[in-house]
């Protein structure tokens, strides 16, 4: 892919994930630490369309641009989010490129045999255990947040899967539009 | 529950079988974690009493006792019954150990100023949390 394309892709990813971020945080949320994370269905579609540097790129940006524009840059809940952010990519990333098995299109079932969804269920509970690991070592430093691990560990099972489960639907509708655009890699 | 999980994710056959594992797995740990969290945390609790910097009596939230202790005024009385404490009597002007009541959880205290006593309960227990801001 040349400079100005991917240039392109990348933008129009930050954008779609900035947008799904910015408008899910205009959801009441009655748990304050439970979101859904739809914008990691957008680091997983690029992931399995664009590969592993771009979703990294994609994920880091993302977190900065939506934080910005929240209003909520170098708070302490950006920290949260873009570790988060940052190693929940690493894991996803990780687990795509050393689990691709030699495909030269990967289809979603390469990943140590995890489907999409399992990666994405990876992907949000390294993002949880990165935030709270965060929490306690920056901000709280007390035990008692630990408390919240088994909660926390089951919500991104839930989210992981419905994430994945939309994720599996984007990427294949991406690869259908880029496929008829005659831009496939 | 299936019918309707089915219902909301027609295509859960896309599930490969790591996936499962992985989702059974992480469910088990979770349930693990919190049942060691919270179903073992009345074991092993103690009421420690402290007049001002040094610890006078340390007893079992088990036992029912009562014990008097004497403070910088003059002497408190501290009831332990069925699990929990309170001050029965001080000899403070405000009373506002008494009237603090019963605790019964790990990282609790009633503090008596005028008398500088204070009773706190310890515990292999998880602390409890007041408020989380952020």
């Amino acid at each position: 892919m040349d400079g100005k394309k991917r240039i392109v892709y990348i933008s129009v990813l930050i954008a779609l994930a900035s947008t799904l971020q910015i408008g899910e945080s205009l959801f009441p949320h009655p748990l304050p630490w439970l979101r859904l994370g739809l914008a990691n269905m957008i680091t997983l579609t690029s992931l399995v369309i664009f590969g592993y540097a771009i979703a990294f790129q994609v994920a880091v940006l993302r977190t900065i641009l939506s934080s910005f524009l929240l209003g909520t840059l170098f708070t302490p809940g950006f920290f949260l989010s873009f570790s988060g952010a940052l190693v929940s990519a690493l894991v996803m990333g990780g687990i795509y490129s050393l689990g691709k098995t030699g495909k030269s299109n990967p289809s979603p079932q390469s990943f140590f045999g995890f489907s999409i969804i399992g990666v994405s269920i990876l992907g949000a509970v390294s993002h949880n255990l990165t935030q709270l690991f965060v929490a306690y070592f920056f901000l709280i430093r007390h035990k008692g947040v630990f408390l919240i691990l088994p909660f926390l560990i089951v919500a991104a099972v839930v989210t992981g899967f419905i994430t994945g489960y939309g994720a599996n639907y984007l990427s294949r509708e991406m690869r259908k539009i880029m496929a008829e655009a005659g831009k496939l890699r | 529950m299936f019918l309707l999980l089915r219902d909301w994710f027609p295509r859960l056959s896309m599930l490969t079988r790591n996936d499962r594992i992985l989702i059974f797995s992480l469910v088990a740990i979770a349930s693990f974690s919190f049942a060691r969290f919270f179903f073992t945390s009345h074991e092993g609790k103690e009421v420690l009493v402290k007049v001002g910097n040094r610890p006078v009596q340390k007893v079992s939230l088990r036992m029912d006792k009562r014990i008097s202790v004497e403070g910088e005024k003059g002497s408190v009385v501290i009831e332990v019954k069925g699990g929990r404490v309170r001050v029965v009597e001080s000899s403070c002007f405000q009373k506002i150990c008494v009237n603090t009541g019963w605790i019964n959880k790990p990282g609790q205290n009633i503090v008596c100023l005028p008398n500088k006593v204070l009773v706190t309960i310890e515990g292999k227990g998880s602390p409890t949390i007041d408020a989380v801001s952020y």
